[in-house]
């Protein structure tokens, strides 16, 4: 195929900022690129190959070389079968593109700028022609170790239309495993060597990871997963969906089923934060962490998560208790385009989002799409920065001071105490359902912290919704003001 | 290199330029037949003249290779078989510029050379009919094809070709042009880890990089990946020619070491390459077109090359499939391996037509 190529007089013609989302952080605009109409970019995975270039992989089995200062588009690599994502080693300049057979390094041997070479890097995994056993990843952490999920099969015969891959359903639900180490998350050593790695994923289609090798992957709500969910990575773990088990050493030939539901339970680690379905988030895509430093506005550290479907942005906020990762999880920037499934930032602080919206529709309505949001490096919008645990109760941090009298009243936080069940069917209702209003809100001094009291409950969500009466000391409105906190742990 | 050879053939034995045939006058119909560059298609595949019509066409070759005109009668199994025998001319190709004799020829071209022309002048057949046409230099004979009808009414009979010409349906059609298409993609009936290739001229194959084995080809245009890029994606792309096999029999075999796929290049023709025990592999698959009993048809060349085997290497196929010649090693009695010393191994080739 012949390298498309169009060149724009001006970045300000490749890249319009159109009407703005509903819901936008002050400081904050969106701009979408114009796509050549050659070019079907259903977004797959992104990184930046130098200061300019960023690369894009699609779900069609391309890789295209974005020029982001000139607006030109150039073909990388094809032929590939479903990229999901891209990792580039920049001092080296190889990209590994992951495909649903194989991890593969691209290179590019004669320097005419598209890669000639295709080098398998591990295909490990067992796969068969069943469409829902995609592959996500990488990353790679800082030992040189590349991590990746895998998907399960869709494996009840009414859904796949067949029952050649109804293999390890457990207790009747719908994902299976028709192939070997479906469910797992999985590493690829340094050598190239194969490590099934943890257990119990559904549909992992977002894998991300920090500046401490942390690694976090995102689930869809379904069977065994009781809304879609953030996961913290942990060699060993199982994270929920039973199928997987049929691959473990020990479980080996053992009959699933004759394991009870509570007994998964108690194997499973619970996820870091649950992302309430249909509310917030119907199926997630790529955690990515905010490493500017600030460049990006007040949310640096924080994971910037967007949705295919409902086509927003969240933000997510971690903290550690008792050990483990539990944290917040509040909209950000809704809608746009289309279904927002992976993010990079630009070496500029900008924040670019790949979108696909194809097959399971997407609000926006467009079939794929690539926007930039960007902040204007001033303005501090005010917003619910991040909510923390205390021993009390909640720390609830705001990026502005609040108004000295509404934000101490009681009344403006309005909460509410709820669990999910844990179960082989399709997602979980709320339940154990409690309005809470805190005992008593103390500020800070400079009124950046709500000082909450409330009695605390481990297993629970606590959703907060706060009063549109609270504002900031400038009268200032709260962009998003549903957050939502999962406390799996109290501190002790 | 073929064709370099071709060039000092054709400069040795010189050129002579066709001029009407005494007594000829002039003539009722001209037609103007180009080739499509990289494409071994003529650019016009559909023609229609009056019976017993005195006509001229003018076969302007565009592209970089040489080609010719063949007008048969006798319908497209004849138009095959004429095309095999002009594989069979030897060092008389040039001369007869791969045009064999044969009752069955109508009208014949001498050779384009790559920005010339050459000129045919004929009388149409009394008898109307459609007359297949076709190049019958090595390897054009599948694509540069077309139908040339005979016709009291040459408008109608141009219409009604048109309209009969075999489109491709396909949702989402990769098709190959004067570069070759690879594409990774489900199958049906077909290996989850599949590698797909159209090769110009109108073969393709289909690889399994779990097996590293070549599982099947098919002849004509490449593939749809529509089931794969509509919706959800993830169903079966259709292959959009004809299958064939190649008795296929499972990996180079290297003592009893695991084939391990490593990948391909995409410089030029894709080179496959895997390991098999300490041994490396790689594999270029090229088209390959000859004769099957006497009847001209495409299959594969598999070149490949062995580096590191401790022991000896054996290639197995199923010659109820295929005919098959390799350029060293030992076939065993029944024809179902080829045995190779690790020198041989080396660098060696087979060619592989399907008998189907």
């Amino acid at each position: 195929m012949k390298p498309i190529q169009i060149l724009f007089a001006t970045l300000a013609l490749a890249m319009v900022a159109t009407a703005q989302p509903r819901n936008l952080p002050a400081g904050y605009i969106v701009e979408t690129v114009n796509i050549p109409k050659e070019i079907t970019l259903g977004v797959g995975g992104m990184a930046f190959m130098d200061n300019n270039i960023l690369l894009i992989c699609t779900r069609e089995g391309e890789v295209w070389k974005f020029n982001t200062q000139d607006g030109q588009w150039e073909l990388y690599a094809d032929g590939l079968h479903e990229s999901l994502g891209l990792w580039i080693d920049r001092k080296k300049g190889d990209v590994y593109v992951m495909q649903r057979p194989e991890l593969t390094r691209l290179v590019d041997t004669n320097k005419d700028g598209k890669a000639d070479l295709y080098q398998t890097v591990n295909a490990g995994w067992g796969l068969t022609d069943n469409y829902h056993e995609y592959t996500f990843g990488p990353v790679r952490d800082s030992k040189g170790n590349f991590y990746g999920t895998l998907n399960t099969s869709l494996s009840w015969p009414g859904w796949a239309g067949s029952d050649k891959w109804d293999k390890a359903r457990v207790h009747d639900s719908k994902m299976g495993r028709a192939a070997k180490y479906r469910g797992w998350s999985f590493q690829i050593t340094p050598q190239g060597k194969f490590v099934p790695y943890s257990m119990g994923m559904r549909s992992p289609a977002g894998i991300g990871i920090n500046g401490q090798d942390d690694i976090f992957y995102t689930d869809n709500q379904g069977d065994w997963n009781e809304t879609s969910t953030l996961h913290h990575v942990v060699k060993d773990r199982f994270h929920g969906h039973p199928s997987s088990y049929y691959d473990h050493p020990k479980y080996i030939g053992k009959d699933l089923n004759k394991i009870s539901i509570e007994e998964y339970r108690k194997l499973r680690t619970r996820p870091s934060v649950f992302i309430p379905h249909g509310e917030l988030a119907n199926s997630p895509g790529e955690p990515v962490f905010d490493t500017t430093q600030g460049k990006f506005g007040p949310f640096a550290g924080q994971i910037i998560l967007g949705d295919q479907t409902r086509s927003n942005l969240m933000r997510i906020h971690l903290e550690k208790v008792d050990g483990e990762f539990q944290g917040m999880v509040v909209n950000f920037i809704s809608p746009l385009q289309t279904g927002c499934i992976r993010g990079v930032f630009g070496p500029d602080g900008s924040f670019w989002v790949g979108q696909t919206g194809r097959g399971w529709g997407s609000v926006g309505g467009k079939q794929f799409g690539l926007e930039r949001v960007r902040w204007d490096g001033s303005t501090t919008p005010m917003a619910i920065h991040h909510i923390s645990l205390t021993k009390t109760g909640f720390d609830v941090h705001f990026t502005l001071p609040v108004d000295a009298e509404t934000g101490a009243d009681p009344a403006n936080y309005n909460l509410l105490e709820y669990e999910y069940q844990y179960r082989p069917q399709y997602g979980s209702p709320k339940s154990q359902q409690k309005k809470l209003v805190p005992t008593s809100v103390k500020l800070s001094k400079d009124r950046k912290v709500a000082h909450l009291t409330l009695p605390l409950n481990a297993e629970k969500v606590y959703q907060f919704n706060l009063s549109d009466k609270l504002r900031s000391y400038a009268g200032a409105d709260i962009v998003n003001r549903v957050a939502w906190y999962t406390a799996n742990r109290l501190l002790k | 290199m073929r064709s370099a050879f071709l060039f000092s053939l054709l400069f040795t034995a010189g050129l002579v330029v066709a001029k009407p045939p005494a007594g000829f006058g002039t003539p009722d119909t001209e037609i103007t037949l180009g080739t499509k560059h990289g494409q071994m298609r003529f650019d016009q595949e559909a023609l229609a003249v009056a019976p017993g019509a005195k006509v001229k066409i003018t076969l302007k070759n565009t592209c970089e290779m040489l080609h010719n005109w063949v007008l048969v009668k006798g319908g497209t199994g004849e138009r095959d078989r004429v095309s095999g025998k002009a594989l069979q001319l030897g060092a008389q190709s040039m001369v007869k510029h791969f045009v064999p004799d044969d009752p069955a020829i109508v009208a014949s071209s001498q050779i384009a050379m790559p920005g010339n022309t050459v000129e045919v002048y004929f009388v149409a057949p009394k008898e109307e009919g459609d007359y297949p046409y076709v190049c019958t230099l090595p390897g054009h004979a599948f694509t540069m094809v077309g139908t040339l009808a005979v016709s009291k009414n040459p408008k109608g009979a141009l219409d009604r070709l048109n309209k009969a010409r075999p489109q491709v349906r396909a949702q989402w059609p990769l098709l190959v042009t004067n570069k070759p298409l690879l594409q990774r993609a489900f199958v049906q009936n077909s290996p989850a880890r599949s590698i797909c290739v159209g090769l110009p001229g109108g073969v393709n194959y289909l690889f399994d990089a779990e097996t590293c084995a070549v599982q099947y080809g098919w002849t004509g245009a490449f593939l749809d990946v529509g089931p794969d890029r509509k919706g959800r994606g993830g169903r079966h792309c259709k292959i959009l020619g004809q299958r064939f096999e190649v008795g296929a029999q499972g990996a180079l075999q290297v003592g009893d070491g695991k084939p391990v796929f490593e990948g391909y290049s995409r410089l030029g023709t894709p080179e496959l390459f895997y390991r098999v025990g300490n041994a490396r592999v790689s594999q270029l698959i090229t088209l390959h077109a000859g004769l099957a009993g006497g009847i001209l048809k495409r299959g594969l060349q598999y070149t490949f090359k062995v580096a590191g085997a401790k022991g000896t290497v054996t290639f197995k196929l199923n010659p109820e499939q295929v005919l098959a010649e390799a350029s060293a090693g030992k076939w065993n009695a029944d024809k179902t391996a080829l045995t190779l010393s690790a020198k041989e191994a080396g660098e060696f080739t087979v060619t592989l037509l399907p008998k189907n």
